[in-house]
């Protein structure tokens, strides 16, 4: 039981990092962290050689994101022992914010453009994260 | 002793989602380059906006500066056939009477 949840902590953690470093090495432009966080600001600007290989937008742009909601999951299933029907509206929190905050930039309510591609990615991360959460929930069952 | 596993786990899950919102909120573009999802609105003709700006007895004066500003001009412009006269200075005059 606590390997699982061990491996799953590091998968949540693994994700969230290659989110983050796909921001600090890959994505052009300065963020809201870099001020707060000065040093990830330094990084940014001395890794610029990195912004040089050209990515497929959606691994500069979508990924992240749902590399972010996979890990929140992740990490809430971890904390309820995958006990998914207990903490499904916990689960459900974050991409029902990030879905519907990607609808209101379709309707131009919040700055920001609506992208087709980060909504279907938040979709496939939810489905993938709680499929994970069901899968373990199945199995910590069947040896119970 | 359940009651405690489930408010340390509510606890626990409210710390989780305010972290990933701190991070939602933190990548947000605005840092010291200038944001690509703020555009800026470029006017294509600012004129427009000063001559809609002025009441009808200014854009009656400017009408009429204007067309008597294009008289002057249809006055002044040379053509190819015309001949232009030159004045000779006086000085000039009296050297050529000399000669």
């Amino acid at each position: 039981m606590n390997v699982i949840k061990t491996i799953i902590v590091f998968i949540a953690m693994l994700a969230l990092s290659v989110g983050g470093m796909i921001y600090v090495f890959f994505r052009p432009e300065s963020i809201i962290m870099f001020k707060w966080f000065p040093f990830l600001g330094t990084i940014h600007q001395q890794v610029s050689v990195f912004r040089t290989i050209h990515l497929p937008d959606f691994l500069v742009y979508s990924l992240p994101d749902g590399l972010w909601l996979f890990s929140y999951i992740l990490l809430i299933g971890v904390i309820w022992n995958f006990n998914y029907h207990r903490c499904i509206f916990l689960i459900m929190l974050l991409p029902v914010y990030a879905v519907s905050h990607e609808m209101l930039q379709l309707y131009h309510m919040v700055p920001g453009y609506f992208d087709v591609l980060d909504f279907i990615v938040y979709v496939i991360a939810t489905f993938i994260g709680i499929s994970v959460l069901v899968m373990y929930n199945h199995v910590l069952n069947l040896n119970n | 002793m359940k009651k405690n596993s489930n408010v340390i786990k509510l606890i626990l899950s409210a710390l989780c989602v305010v972290f990933f919102l701190f991070l939602a909120l933190a990548s947000g573009e605005g840092g010291n380059s200038s944001s690509p999802s703020t555009p800026t609105i470029i006017k294509e003709n600012p004129e427009k906006d000063y001559v809609s700006d002025m009441t009808e007895d200014e854009r009656e004066e400017e009408e009429e500066y204007e067309s008597s500003a294009s008289e002057d001009n249809d006055e002044n412009t040379i053509e190819e056939n015309d001949t232009v006269k030159v004045d000779i200075p006086s000085d000039n005059k009296d050297q050529k009477q000399e000669n």
